[in-house]
């Protein structure tokens, strides 16, 4: 180390930051107009009135050819390697264990692909949810409160090598749909929702403090050839924001782009990998904020949650651009849900599954 | 609650003792002297506004609220401090393969070498600074001290 001490030793701080320094005032204390001092109050409020409780409506009509909800679909026949085509807006299934090769490149964000090809010729057979506030504007009692956003270091991954892994799903692995009942007992759990607060009020049919709020759901699940869960997949679309969320029982769900050297936070003791990366996710020419996550929960589910832009504009850093700051919001107010300790997603209603019949009509 | 102010009253010894150690500090983690000096310009301002009465440790103090500001700044600027930037000042002609070494690291590793090695602050000291456990900031070093062995070499 003597040589980096020597080096250290010699920077200063120059005369003219000296001077500024000595020069700098205490600010000045004003007392704001009535509408300063109560004009973020009021916009929190409102905002929270207008997001305070949330619904899950019925999507788009379902597909002609579409089977009920929550059923295996034999007629599905993906091969390895195909890109998925599950819906006009459903993402790319995830990876998955039984990798093959894995190989150092300096891959782009994976997700972009998997969104702009082959999306428009098959619709989502599973339940489509679009989360709304069915009151939003009325007087609802809303609970004047914001719920608290941890602090992640979404580290800068934009550019830096990354690890590909290239595979795909076992042969016999099958996929169920899931039904709108299936996708909130994840997050409400096995008692449903909560009583409201208030009589005149709903509490929502996902917690509020998601802020999904105008999000479509969309939601499947890969089971192995002997039905044991592997991985259920979640997907979020609002206008141009979306998220895509990975949960695996036991395991961190298996990533294929892999930054070695991304830091980690910790929320509420639990340790949280974050990222974030520009990118033109879309290929409109614009650089999309992606912001990323990934932990394990208290009752031992693998998380990875990715989000491209959000319905939010916040500072999540003192100063920081408002698009970024809302990509890391939302992104951080799902990992506080999802590690708080009334919180977190629950899938003991889907650990098993039967296969289908036709072992050919499986992955 | 509204205070008619956080100047201290040595305020110049305030920044005199400090400038250059947060200065040093800056410029390991950014990698480049104008950003370095705009952080400790920053750090100084947020004294101003929030230092809280009776700080024990203004030093401490500071030196935390620069390195979160580091941390935002690197950031908020999406991107990376290139191994040796060619911002930094230029190095001896013995220095340069240290320095590189050092960039290579991630901003955080480097952070706890500098805050570390140079300017002394304990595991315990430095998990209270981040906001982490001393485990994490004993497993951070042991990371960056594989990935500095030779520069570690006495």
């Amino acid at each position: 180390m003597k040589y980096f001490k020597s080096y250290m030793d010699r920077q200063e701080a120059s005369p003219e930051l000296h001077e500024k320094l000595l020069q700098l005032e205490p600010p000045k204390k004003r007392r704001g107009t009535v509408w300063t001092r109560y004009g973020t109050l009021a916009a929190c409020a409102a905002l929270i009135i207008g997001l305070g409780m949330w619904r899950l409506a019925p999507g788009p009509a379902p597909a002609e050819d579409a089977q009920n909800a929550c059923q295996v679909t034999p007629d599905y026949n993906p091969q390895p390697g195909e890109q998925d085509t599950a819906g006009p807006d459903a993402p790319a299934p995830a990876p998955a264990p039984d990798s093959q090769a894995a190989a150092l490149d300096t891959a782009g964000p994976d997700l972009k692909s998997k969104n702009l090809e082959g999306s428009v010729s098959r619709k989502y057979p599973g339940d489509s949810l679009v989360v709304s506030s069915p009151r939003a504007g009325g007087d609802v009692g809303g609970k004047l409160a914001f719920p608290m956003v941890p602090f992640i270091n979404y580290q800068d991954i934009t550019g830096t090598d990354t690890v590909s892994m290239d595979w795909c799903w076992a042969k016999g692995t099958f996929r169920v749909f899931l039904t709108r009942e299936d996708i909130q007992t994840i997050f409400w759990g096995p008692e449903g929702k909560p009583e409201a607060d208030y009589p005149k009020n709903e509490q929502g049919d996902l917690p509020w403090m998601l802020f999904w709020d105008g999000y479509t759901i969309r939601a499947h699940a890969w089971y192995s050839p002997e039905g044991k869960l592997l991985e259920v997949f979640l997907t979020g679309e609002r206008d141009e924001s979306s998220f895509e969320l990975r949960m695996d029982p036991g395991q961190l769900p298996t990533t294929c782009l892999y930054d070695p050297d991304v830091d980690t936070s910790e929320v509420f003791g639990t340790e949280v990998t974050g990222w974030s990366r520009l990118c033109d996710w879309d290929g409109d020419g614009q650089d999309d904020y992606i912001c990323g996550s990934e932990f394990i929960t208290r009752n031992d589910i693998g998380i990875r949650f990715e989000n491209r832009g959000s319905s939010l504009r916040a500072e999540y850093t003192q100063g920081g651009d408002m698009d970024l700051g809302g990509a890391c919001t939302f992104n951080a107010l799902f990992v506080r849900w999802a590690l708080a300790e009334d919180g977190g997603p629950y899938l003991d209603h889907l650990l098993t599954a039967e296969c289908p019949d036709d072992p050919d009509g499986t992955w | 609650m509204l205070r008619t102010s956080n100047r201290p009253v040595d305020w110049e010894a305030l920044v005199t003792q400090n400038e250059d150690r947060l200065y040093r500090a800056a410029l390991a983690i950014l990698g480049d002297p104008q950003e370095a000096e705009d952080a400790v310009q920053d750090a100084f301002v947020r004294f101003l506004e929030k230092a809280p009465d009776h700080l024990e440790n203004p030093s401490a103090w500071l030196m935390r609220v620069l390195v979160n500001g580091c941390r935002s700044r690197l950031r908020l600027a999406w991107r990376r401090v290139d191994p040796l930037p060619d911002t930094l000042p230029a190095p001896g002609p013995e220095e340069g393969q240290e320095l590189e070494e050092l960039y290579s690291l991630p901003p955080a590793d480097r952070a706890l070498i500098h805050l570390h090695y140079y300017e002394g602050y304990s595991t315990a000291e430095l998990a209270k600074m981040l906001g982490c456990r001393p485990g994490t900031v004993r497993s951070r070093l042991f990371r960056a001290r594989e990935r500095l062995k030779k520069l570690l070499e006495p």
